[in-house]
């Protein structure tokens, strides 16, 4: 085909609507996957917004209007197969009433107990007395409020008031450990615990990753040893989380078993005139057996992104700092790191992301769901002013953090509880952006330094 | 104005004149003939290379280069692409080190000691020779924390000090007043030619004895290339300078002395004008009139 002529213009055409096209295809995956996010992130703020469902008694009524044409003086009704609650009398509760008059719901005797199962009661209504001379006790299945058959009057459920009229992500629920009722419900030992962990994660995972990756890149030699070395780093970072779950169960939660014949305590602190504390070992579920868990999670993805981020600074650079005298540890110090910064933060803030979500590991090493206070028993400023030493006993407390918190809601039966839930996943996300945000903060500050 | 005078005045004033006229023609003002040669025998080499090879591994880049180099004069070398000059020059202060698999035989010496003597101290030669390279590479930082780096890593943390050097090297590189008021703001938006400058400024900034520079002009528009050529006419008189360069004209302008360099060999050396008018070597002729290279 030559380059001229008539073949060539068909195919320009057909090249530019291709080029249309691919462009479209893309423009479409984009929306696609925007509409994904959008539709989890609006059925999470709906189910967090909610008012949810009531519990408690709640009166039944006649409707004001409605023709009946009665035979005899009242009109007898009977509900079987209730679905969300029992029909009570208003003087005998807990007593299941399942026969009434007009009368009764006339003169307000009746009510309805809602259990919260349901958003609004479902049951099967007889009436028994003779509606008209010709026609038997009619049922009418399946009623419930707004679901009512023409010409005959069907009492009115009323529903309960909402169990949280102003939605489920309030300050009760930061401040407030878990209870039994999802109002009383409170997410404050999940995100304290999470911060502990993320901190503690942070400070132990970023100078062995990025020290690691300086070595590999810098100062090693592409021997076979590095190269196996590389290669197993590059794995580790596709393993599942649960199979750190298991290591860090045993080698820091049960550390081997080495002290399972007796108790053994470690005496820290008594330094800067906090006392002593002692610490039992095993460490058992603590916040340093998930912080260490965590921190071989993150590992591998550090390392990977911090050599990228080490690899992508030219060798000009280190060249003309060389010229200049620098030695090699001078050279990396002071003009490698904070020229590779921005890459580094960004592989930071995608490890860190990923363990605060984390909750195979940490269910695993046996991080209990119910606790009730923050690590460390710490309750506030003031507290922590007078007793300093509880910032050194909380890293060996139990804890819970946010994602099993919201996985054991999710997985309770008693209703409401998915609107916390809902609740303690935005919390988790807003803390987790928040983090996020902190991270590119500090990088756009070096990347202003840095003039890069 | 009447030469007369008794004959030692006349005398003295010829001698003047002759030395007038070799200021005027030849371009270094300040080292005499002797010393361009190195035939002067009381002075030592600044930088003298004997029987010195270079390996790539087991390519050989450099065969048996026998060169000197006089203190405070500048010397350019000169040669195709690939013959082996920018290795040359970067042996000069270990900078091939860097690369895996290099390998250095013969002797370099620096006034008369070995740089790749096994105590040599690499760090510390590096602050007596200094490199620009052919692409100017500023760090991503100030003015002034470019300028200040070489001295900062030397120990010298204080501030006042350091902002002496700074405006010293700036002044010197002549880029002092296109910058004084912006020290504090990024070395990255200078322009090509500033940046090249502030290089060179920072390379003045530790003090060194050597300049090395790898085509430090090649990048650069010619008002910026002329400015370049003055500064290094400035500072020959101070420093020892090692030109590579491919512009024969620059090398004309600037340089006392000048090497030429083919595949590997130093071919020939000698005063830069003897070079370019009359070579000896067919090879360095063929190269000056554009036959080849």
């Amino acid at each position: 085909m030559s380059l001229q002529g008539d073949l060539y213009e068909r195919r320009l055409i057909w090249r530019h609507r291709m080029g249309q096209g691919f462009e479209w295809l893309c423009r479409l995956a984009t929306i696609g996957a925007l509409a994904f996010l959008l539709i989890l992130l609006g059925s999470i703020l709906i189910k967090a917004f909610t008012p949810g469902r009531g519990k408690g008694l709640a009166a039944v009524s006649m409707p004001a209007s409605g023709a009946h044409d009665v035979v005899g003086d009242d009109l007898s009704y009977r509900v079987s197969n209730i679905l969300g609650g029992q029909f009570e009398e208003k003087d005998r509760p807990g007593l299941k009433q399942n026969r009434f008059t007009l009368a009764d719901v006339q003169q307000g005797k009746i009510v309805f107990n809602h259990d919260g199962r349901r958003v609004a009661p479902l049951f099967d209504l007889t009436i028994d007395s003779k509606i008209s001379a010709d026609e038997a006790s009619k049922i009418w299945k399946k009623v419930g409020p707004g679901r009512e058959p023409e010409g005959v009057v069907i009492p009115s459920v009323h529903l309960p008031k909402p169990a949280n009229p102003w939605g489920w992500l309030t300050w009760r629920l930061l401040t407030h450990g878990n209870s039994d009722d999802p109002i009383d419900s409170g997410i404050m030992p999940g995100l304290w615990g999470s911060l502990w962990l993320v901190g503690l994660t942070t400070l132990m995972a970023v100078p062995l990753g990025v020290g690691a990756a300086v070595y590999l890149e810098e100062y090693s030699k592409p021997t076979l040893m590095t190269k196996f070395i590389q290669l197993n780093i590059s794995n580790l970072a596709g393993v599942p989380s649960i199979v750190y779950g298991i290591l860090g169960f045993t080698v820091f939660s049960r550390m081997f078993g080495i002290f399972d014949k007796e108790k053994t305590y470690v005496e820290i602190g008594g330094m800067l005139g906090l006392e002593t504390i002692k610490i039992s070992l095993p460490l058992g579920p603590v916040v340093l057996a998930g912080a260490c868990t965590l921190t071989l999670l993150s590992l591998p993805v550090v390392i990977i992104t911090s050599q990228e981020a080490l690899r992508s600074i030219p060798a000009s650079l280190r060249h003309a700092a060389y010229a200049l005298g620098a030695s090699r540890w001078q050279t990396i110090w002071h003009q490698v790191l904070p020229a590779a910064l921005p890459g580094i933060l960004t592989g930071v803030i995608l490890s860190l992301s990923r363990a605060i979500g984390e909750a195979a590991p940490l269910a695993v090493i046996g991080v209990a769901a119910q606790i009730t206070y923050a690590p460390g028993k710490i309750t506030g400023v003031g507290d922590l002013v007078q007793h300093p030493e509880k910032l050194i006993k909380a890293p060996f407390d139990r804890f819970t953090a946010l994602p099993i918190q919201i996985y054991s809601w999710v997985n309770d039966s008693v209703p409401n509880f998915e609107h916390v839930a809902a609740a303690g996943i935005l919390v988790l996300l807003i803390t987790l952006l928040s983090l996020n945000g902190a991270a590119i903060f500090i990088r756009q500050r070096f990347q202003r330094k840095n003039h890069w | 104005m009447k030469i007369q005078g008794d004959l030692k005045q006349r005398k003295t004033f010829m001698a003047l004149e002759k030395r007038f006229t070799q200021f005027v023609e030849s371009p270094a003002a300040s080292v005499t003939a002797e010393a361009i040669d190195g035939t002067a025998p009381h002075v030592l080499p600044k930088i003298e290379t004997r029987t010195m090879s270079f390996f790539y591994g087991t390519k050989q880049a450099l065969h048996d280069i026998n060169l000197q180099i006089q203190d405070r004069s500048v010397t350019a070398l000169i040669g195709p692409s690939g013959c082996g000059k920018s290795t040359y020059l970067r042996s000069l202060n270990r900078m091939n080190d860097i690369i895996e698999g290099t390998r250095v035989t013969g002797e370099v010496l620096l006034d008369g000691e070995d740089i790749y003597a096994r105590e040599v101290d690499v760090v510390s030669l590096r602050k007596r020779v200094g490199m620009v390279f052919q692409k100017s590479t500023p760090f991503p930082k100030s003015i002034f924390d470019n300028i200040a780096f070489g001295p900062r890593i030397a120990g010298l943390t204080k501030k006042t000090e350091l902002q002496n050097i700074v405006e010293r090297c700036l002044k010197q590189a002549a880029i002092w007043n296109e910058v004084k008021d912006r020290l504090k703001e990024s070395a990255m938006a200078l322009s090509g030619g500033q940046q090249q400058r502030l290089c060179i400024a920072r390379a003045l900034a530790t003090n060194p004895e050597v300049l090395l520079m790898d085509e430090p002009a090649s990048a650069l528009d010619p008002a910026s290339t002329a400015r370049i050529e003055d500064l290094i006419f400035e500072l020959k008189q101070n420093y020892t300078i090692v030109i590579v360069t491919h512009n024969m004209q620059q090398a004309a302008r600037i340089s006392e002395k000048t090497a030429f360099f083919c595949m590997g060999r130093l071919v020939e050396i000698g005063r830069t004008k003897q070079i370019f008018t009359n070579p000896i070597q067919k090879e360095t002729e063929d190269y000056i009139t554009g036959r080849f290279g």
